[in-house]
């Protein structure tokens, strides 16, 4: 099954997992003695702000980043090996920018279009923007899904969902010409991306629906290892490949949708993380690619939130820039560096 | 780092190049069509020396000799207009209040019948007092207003809330024309009015440029830019001298100087000024007002200090919330102006971000707050300065204006 | 013997909406276990279609395939995984994967959820590895492999897959041909020593009808034609279905000969392979080797220690070792 050195480097991807959890919660704009968050930890009362900032700041964030960074790669993972396309990422299907076109309706269109719709029912704030999210990406996510069933080839799939994307950023690209200086703003803050925004009361449903959605893509580990081969193989092997089809795009949907609904579309992770970890593990096997996958797109993500938290900016640089400057590079470098055959083709 | 810096690199340093890159360019391709090709590099560097210096706005330094006024407009606050008074006709300089040192427009402004003297030709003049009026902003509303002089009005920009009945009234029956909002004006709606004169927003884009051709003139108005509240005030003055108005915008000037400046008495000798915060946090970003803003005047003077009163910038300071919750957790007071629809409520608050909860002035409910959609802040707000004192004093120290009932800001229940 | 396979009234085609695009109708036969069978055809004649159609691939429009009596139609996805295994000629391009771990994939409708191979998984996947000859290989990466290699280890992973029937599609088609014969044998060998059924869809008309055991030969509007492959020879079942404006087939030799035009004709003499293969090479040239005297030209061929070809023109004679000179020659007497 696993191999021992597959074991001994996932080890590894845990250590670094901690690690910088342990950093992001040490820094920040504020300087706060390692010795304090050591006593807050082991139950010493220290001051309140730090209390505050520790728990209710830096916690929340890193702990967002890990869930958020391992499920992207994983939505990026299935996406990648479902299309046998290594440009794939779990924005591909347009999910994300369903999401995009329902914070769209909340921000931009406060008023009219019927939008604010969700502040007339007395939810505010994050909360409107959250489910608005949520409902833009599993509307597009339903949409997809019934077309999977329509539609045979994978291509055409994939084309559909990119048109669906283009569609959805058309029309918000009218509600932002028609709205005001501050809502095109608020919204384009909003596309940048953003760990904070999980406040700790929402931190329980976050973690359980991605952990849930985390745990059902193992189930789907033996189907990705089959369609590998292709539709032809795995379905001479026993897979049933529509059905397959349908609940690896759920399963990568449902990922992205949570992340997108709850942080802004995260860019880049989906799409690098699974190359990251191919190169680091040398394997196609999702057996180890899978946990690998997830784990190091928690390491990225966390290493990502530390650099936008990094004291020098003004205010917290926005997920995105740090997550394509940092991660598109690596890439680069990478795929220089490796055989051309050794990179997924 | 880098970063940093092209933050800050100005709006109107970014409009500089933009314009001299499109001159540039027009003048390149206007030579490549009129077939120039001999020595079509020198040309080309002396017509551009030449163009960029001719045309354009006209940002030149403020060193012009001119023959001596026989008087100038007395100010006491507002540093970003200045009026000479000669025999025939006045002379009105504008600038921005954060640079004084550069001219930034002029205009003559003539009695009917007066003619402009021949050395002057190059510079717009206005015939006041003026008929036809468009503003662009509330601020500039708020001035008109005061001086009752909204028949002058016959455009104006949409806004989201427009309180002013009688101002509703004349654009319900048409009478003053909505031509659009920041940003997107309708150059043929403006041009169909004839105004006399737009005053227009220096900072914002108003794809307005164009009326330029038609002879409208478009006066910028800078009284947003003051820091001082009774600055802002002001420019009463300033909009009296197109509506003619003078002598009145110079009472009203003095009574609002006088109360604000006694209500700021009241707060002079107060040993134990509480702190005070304002802003919130957008997507992880705090957006806050800087030391030397008007906002942090307007606490200095209502017995309060502001958090970052030692900072020296004058306009927004961006900052994570970390850094703001470790300076202003313990904070005595919070000021929040914003638009909510319905009710604004600690509860509301609390659902736009969960560790507004942590701050000691929200446990210890001491919000200081104004609801734009049910008051006509932004209308009133620049004519009113010792209101909002008197509703900032109020709220810091309520024992100083007993019985006071606060028009803008109160404690929020 | 028992069939395990049979199609009965098997038509194949494609669904459209209206007309059904039908490739072909009402197809009978059978297939045995322990026989290597091949399907013929030329291009466009169905073979695609009906190993599709006998995959479970594709649906057929109507009629029934049977495996050992039971109805593909009525089988789930899963129970064939178990009764049918494929090599087809898609290229399986996956990184950093040995080629024990590709062969393992074949244990897929046996092993759990997560794919875990048990002790009678790995000792089944050894011994189809061993099986094909590829047994000093199996911790080799995929991608460092031949063609030729890469196909065995396919092959294992169907024999894995411990299926009672294999349908191979063009299997040899991109190797060499020491790989193809190689290939072939190996599947006949397996054949034999596994009693599977063996259904291999080819264009090596000449390897199939020395290897298989059966052919089953299609052509558009032509019924299935199957037997034996030499009674079919006999029965000049193969004239007409590969037969075209120069190919022609030998009974004689069993094989596909091409049909020269022949522009001249020459007298040519002698015996022994040197005989025929001047022939050969005249024949392609556009000349016709005679037996008679009358021509202009005649060649003669001399056996001893070097065989030489003599050519007689008018009254010149000239003496020439290589057939490549004779063919010069005769090129300049145009």
């Amino acid at each position: 099954m696993l191999k021992k050195r597959d074991v001994i480097l996932l080890v590894g991807c845990c250590i670094v997992a901690i690690v910088l959890f342990v950093l992001n919660v040490a820094m920040g704009s504020v300087e706060i003695p390692l010795i304090k968050i050591l006593d807050l930890l082991t139950g010493t009362d220290i001051d309140k702000i730090s209390t505050n900032i520790i728990l209710n700041s830096r916690v929340p964030q890193a702990h967002t980043a890990i869930l958020a960074g391992a499920a992207l790669s994983i939505g990026g993972l299935q996406m990648q090996t479902l299309f046998r396309n290594p440009l794939a990422g779990p924005s591909i299907l347009g999910i994300s920018s369903g999401a995009s076109l329902g914070v769209a309706f909340v921000i931009l269109a406060s008023g009219s279009f019927g939008g604010m719709a969700l502040s007339n029912l007395g939810v505010f704030g994050n909360i409107a923007i959250t489910m608005a999210a949520f409902i833009g990406s599993i509307s597009v996510l339903l949409f997809v899904v019934f077309l999977a069933r329509k539609v045979r080839g994978n291509a055409t799939l994939l084309i559909l969902g990119i048109m669906v994307g283009y569609i959805a950023n058309s029309v918000v690209s009218m509600l932002k010409f028609y709205s005001l200086e501050e809502d095109v703003h608020a919204y384009v803050i909003w596309g940048l991306g953003s760990f904070s925004k999980v406040s700790s009361s929402h931190m329980g449903s976050f973690s359980i629906v991605i952990i849930l959605a985390i745990i059902s893509s193992f189930f789907l580990i033996k189907t990705l290892n089959l369609l590998m081969l292709g539709e032809n193989y795995a379905r001479n092997l026993g897979v049933n490949v529509k059905r397959a089809r349908l609940f690896i795009i759920l399963s990568s949907g449902i990922l992205t949708a949570t992340v997108t609904a709850y942080c802004g579309p995260i860019i880049f992770i989906g799409l690098a993380v699974p190359h990251i970890a191919r190169l680091v593990f040398m394997a196609s096997d999702h057996r180890v690619l899978l946990p690998a996958t997830a784990l190091i797109g928690s390491c990225i993500a966390l290493f990502c939130s530390l650099i936008a938290r990094m004291p020098g900016f003004d205010g917290a640089l926005p997920i995105n820039s740090v997550t394509s400057f940092v991660g598109a590079p690596v890439v680069v470098w990478v795929l220089l560096s490796k055989k051309k055959s050794e990179i997924v083709d | 780092m880098i970063y940093r810096h092209f933050a800050t690199v100005s709006d109107d340093g970014k409009a500089f190049i933009i314009e001299m890159s499109r001159k540039t360019f027009f003048v390149y391709v206007l030579l490549m069509l009129s077939g120039v090709k001999v020595m079509i590099k020198k040309l080309l560097y002396l017509l551009l020396t030449c163009v960029l210096f001719s045309c354009g706005g006209g940002t030149v330094k403020y060193n012009k000799v001119y023959e001596k006024p026989i008087k100038s407009l007395s100010l006491k606050y507002a540093k970003g207009f200045k009026l000479d008074v000669y025999k025939d006709y006045k002379r009105l300089s504008l600038f921005n209040p954060n640079d004084t040192t550069k001219l930034e427009s002029e205009f003559i402004l003539l009695e009917k019948g007066k003619k402009v003297p021949e050395n002057l030709k190059n510079i717009p003049s206005i015939i006041v007092p003026i008929e036809r009026a468009v503003c662009l902003t509330l601020t500039q509303l708020s001035y008109i207003v005061e001086l009752d002089a909204i028949d002058k009005l016959c455009g104006m920009n949409s806004s989201r809330f427009l309180f002013n009945k009688k101002v509703r009234e004349k654009i319900k029956e048409g009478s003053i024309e909505l031509v659009g909002r920041k940003g997107n004006f309708k150059p043929e709606i403006l041009m169909a009015e004839d105004p006399d004169v737009i005053f227009v927003s220096p900072f914002k884009e108003g794809g307005y440029d164009n009326l330029k051709e038609v002879g409208i003139k478009l006066v910028p108005v800078y009284a947003y830019n003051e820091n001082h509240p009774l600055a802002r005030a002001e420019w009463l003055k300033f909009m009296a001298l197109f509506t003619g108005d003078e002598v009145k915008a110079d009472s009203l000037f003095s009574s609002i100087d006088k109360e604000y400046n006694s209500l700021k008495a009241l707060t002079s000798k107060i040993k134990k000024r509480p702190v005070v915060f304002s802003g919130e946090c957008k997507s992880g970003v705090w957006y806050a007002v800087g030391g030397k803003s008007y906002l942090a005047h307007y606490f200095e003077d209502a017995g309060a200090d502001y958090v970052w009163k030692d900072n020296l910038k004058a306009g927004a300071l961006r900052m994570d919330y970390e850094s703001v919750y470790a300076q202003a957790a313990k904070a005595d007071y919070w000021r929040i102006l914003n638009s909510h629809k319905g009710d604004f409520s600690y509860e509301i608050l609390k659902e736009k971000d969960e560790r507004y909860a942590d701050f000691e002035a929200f446990s210890l409910k001491k919000i200081v707050y104004c609801n734009m959609r049910k008051k006509a802040f932004y209308e009133t707000s620049p004519v009113k300065p010792h209101i909002i004192l008197a509703d900032y004093i109020n709220a810091f120290h309520p024992n100083l204006l007993k019985g006071y009932k606060p028009r803008y800001y109160s404690i929020l229940k | 013997m028992k069939a395990l396979i049979e199609i009965k009234d098997l038509t194949i085609g494609y669904h459209r909406k209206g007309n059904n695009n039908v490739v072909h109708e009402k197809m009978n036969g059978s297939l045995y276990s322990g026989e290597l069978t091949c399907l013929l055809g030329p291009n466009g004649a169905g073979k695609s279609t009906l190993l599709r159609t006998l995959c479970g691939f594709q649906e057929s429009l109507e009629g029934d395939v049977y495996i050992d009596g039971v109805s593909l139609k009525e089988t789930s996805n899963e129970d064939l995984a178990k009764m049918i295994s494929v090599v087809l000629t898609e290229k399986v391009n996956i990184q950093n994967i040995t080629v024990k771990e590709l062969v393992s994939y074949g244990r897929s409708p046996y092993t759990g959820f997560f794919g875990r191979l048990s002790e009678k998984d790995n000792i089944l996947i050894d011994e189809a590895i061993a099986m094909v000859g590829i047994s000093h290989m199996k911790d080799r990466m995929v991608q460092n492999l031949s063609d030729g290699e890469r196909q065995k280890v396919m092959i294992a992973k169907a024999l894995v897959q411990n299926t009672p029937v294999i349908f191979l599609d063009e299997p040899a088609a991109f190797l060499d041909l020491p790989s193809k014969v190689e290939l072939m044998q190996l599947l006949h060998k397996l054949t034999m020593e596994t009693n599977k059924v063996i259904f291999i869809v080819t264009h090596d008309l000449d390897l199939a009808l020395q290897t298989a055991d059966k052919i089953w030969l299609l052509a558009n509007d032509k019924p299935l034609q199957i037997g034996v492959p030499e009674d079919l020879i006999i029965r000049d079942k193969f004239k007409g279905f590969f037969e075209r404006e120069g190919v022609y087939f030998d009974k004689r030799t069993g094989l596909f000969k091409i049909k020269n035009k022949h522009y001249r004709k020459v007298a040519v003499s002698g015996h022994g392979f040197e005989y025929t293969l001047l022939r050969r090479a005249l024949s392609r040239n556009g000349i016709e080797p005679v037996h008679n005297i009358d021509a202009e030209i005649s060649i003669e061929i001399i056996q001893g220690e070097e065989t030489k070809f003599v050519l007689s023109y008018k009254d010149e004679k000239r003496e020439f070792t290589y057939i490549e000179s004779v063919l010069y020659c005769l090129k300049d007497l145009q």
